[in-house]
C-alpha cells in the first residue's frame, strides 16, 4: 500500500500572509477567553462567593454593602420609649447562636 | 460561496484580504457602544438601588459579555441581511457585501461569539443575567432579523425590544432579578426606538423600497409614519418619567427627561406637521430628518448619563412617589 503526499491547494504569499494574521487573532481570543475564565474563578473564590452562599448556589454573587442605608430608612426614626426598649431586649436572641454555622 | 460569488459580483468595490478591523465592523461597534452604555447604567443602578455590590471585575465582565452578545447579534444579522445589504447604498459598504468576509464566516463569529458571551455572562453574574442575554440575542438574531424584518411594518417596533434588554441584563447581573425599574429602562429605549429609527428611514424609504423591505414609511406612507413617529414620542416622554415616580430617577434625571423629551416630542411635532420624506430629493427636508435622528441618540444618550450620574456619583437626589 502506498501513500501519496497530501495535495494542499496553492495558496500566494498575500493568501498565505492573511491566513496567517488570522490564526494569530484566533490564538489571541482563545488566550482572552482563557484569560477571562481564570481571572473569573480567581475573582469568585477571592470573594468567597462559592464558599459563603446557601448550598454552594453560584446564582447569587454580589455581596451587600456594609454602608448601604436603604431610601426608607434614611427618614428620622421616632424615639423608642423605655418600656418598648425593655421588651426588644428581652426578645434579642443570643448574638451568638444566630451566626451561620459556616461563617 | 454562491453567496459570496453574488456579493462580489454586485459590488463595485474590489475584494481584498480581510482584517480584524473587518471582522470588528461585522459586530456593528456603534450599536454596541450603545448597549454597553445602557447596560452599564442599569448595572450601578441596580447596585445604589438594593446595596448588593457586584465585583468590578465580574462587572467589568458582564459588561464585556453583554458588548459580546449585542456584537454576536450584529453578525448573524450581517450574514442573514447581505443581499439586502447588496442592495442598500448605505450598507453596500459593509465587509460581506463588499466581499471581503464570506457570509459563512460572518455567521460562524456570531454563533461562537453567542456562546462565549453568553458563557461568560453566566460564569460571572448571574443565571438571569446570561439567559436574559442568550432571549436578546436570539429575539435579534433570528426573530427580528429572520421572521419580522422582512414581513412586517412593525418589524422595528415589535424588533425593537432587542436592544431594550441591556439594562435589564445589567441589573440583573448585580440582583439576579429584574424589577419594575429595570423594565422601565426597557421601556424607555423600546418607546425610544420607533421615532429614531423611523427618522432615518424617512430620508433612506426608496432604498428600503429596493431592497423590498417593508419599513413604515413604503408600506404606510411618510404621512401616517410622521404621525406614529409624534406618539411615540409623546408615549416616551410619560415612560421617561416613570423612573421619577419609583424613586430610581432623581432631581437631575428627572429634570433631563423633562426637558429633552419635551424637545423630542416637539421636533417630532415639527415634523408631523411638515412633508419630510415626501420627497427624498429635499435636501431641507433630509437635514431636518437626519437631525432629528442625531437629537435621538443624544436624547438617550443624556437621559441614561443622567441616571449614571445619580448612582454612581452619589448625586440621587429622590424625589419619589411610589
Amino acid at each position: 500500500m502506498t501513500t501519496e503526499a497530501p495535495q494542499f491547494p496553492h495558496r500566494t504569499p498575500e493568501e498565505l500572509d492573511a491566513q496567517k494574521r488570522r490564526n494569530v487573532w484566533l490564538a489571541l481570543m482563545l488566550v482572552a477567553f482563557l484569560v477571562l475564565a481564570f481571572v473569573i474563578t480567581i475573582t469568585r473564590i477571592r470573594d468567597g462567593i462559592y464558599w459563603s452562599m446557601p448550598e454552594h448556589s453560584s446564582d447569587v454573587v454580589s455581596m451587600p454593602d456594609p454602608n448601604f442605608v436603604p431610601f426608607e430608612e434614611q427618614v428620622e426614626q421616632p424615639a423608642v420609649t423605655d418600656v418598648e426598649t425593655q421588651s426588644s431586649e428581652t426578645l434579642t436572641l443570643d448574638p451568638e447562636s444566630s451566626e451561620r454555622p459556616n461563617e | 460561496m454562491t453567496d459570496q460569488t453574488y456579493s462580489l459580483e454586485s459590488s463595485a468595490t474590489v475584494a481584498r484580504f480581510a482584517t480584524a478591523k473587518d471582522y470588528f465592523e461585522l459586530l456593528k461597534p456603534r450599536i454596541m457602544g450603545l448597549v454597553v452604555f445602557t447596560a452599564l447604567v442599569g448595572l450601578l443602578a441596580a447596585q445604589n438601588m438594593t446595596g448588593l455590590m457586584l465585583d468590578p471585575i465580574l462587572a467589568a465582565i458582564g459588561v464585556l459579555a453583554i458588548a459580546l452578545g449585542s456584537g454576536a447579534a450584529g453578525a448573524i444579522n450581517m450574514w442573514y441581511d447581505a443581499d439586502i445589504d447588496a442592495v442598500m447604498t448605505r450598507t453596500s459598504t459593509r465587509p460581506i457585501p463588499a466581499g471581503i468576509v464570506p457570509r459563512e464566516e460572518a455567521l460562524s463569529l456570531g454563533l461562537i461569539l453567542s456562546f462565549v458571551s453568553v458563557l461568560l455572562m453566566w460564569m460571572a453574574t448571574t443565571v438571569l443575567a446570561a439567559a436574559l442575554l442568550a432571549f436578546s440575542i436570539l429575539y435579534y438574531g433570528w426573530f427580528y432579523t429572520m421572521v419580522l424584518k422582512r414581513r412586517t411594518a412593525q418589524n422595528i417596533v415589535i424588533g425593537g425590544a432587542a436592544g431594550a434588554f441591556p439594562p435589564v441584563i445589567g441589573w440583573a447581573a448585580v440582583t439576579g432579578n429584574a424589577p419594575l425599574d429595570a423594565w422601565i429602562l426597557f421601556a424607555i429605549i423600546f418607546f425610544w426606538t420607533p421615532p429614531h429609527f423611523w427618522a432615518l428611514s424617512l430620508v433612506a424609504h426608496k432604498e428600503y423600497e429596493k431592497a423590498n423591505i417593508p419599513m413604515m414609511p413604503v408600506t404606510s406612507g411618510t404621512k401616517r409614519t410622521r404621525f406614529e413617529m409624534f406618539v411615540y414620542s409623546l408615549i416616551l416622554l410619560m415612560v421617561s418619567l416613570a423612573p421619577v415616580a419609583t424613586g430610581l430617577g432623581g432631581a437631575i434625571y428627572g429634570v433631563s427627561a423633562l426637558v429633552l423629551g419635551s424637545l423630542f416630542a416637539g421636533m417630532c411635532f415639527s415634523i408631523m406637521n411638515s412633508t419630510v420624506g415626501d420627497d427624498v430629493s429635499d435636501a431641507g427636508g433630509r437635514k431636518r430628518a437626519l437631525s432629528l435622528f442625531a437629537f435621538s441618540i443624544l436624547y438617550l444618550f443624556i437621559l441614561f448619563a443622567a441616571l449614571l450620574v445619580e448612582h454612581a456619583f452619589g448625586l440621587h437626589y429622590q424625589v419619589g412617589v411610589l
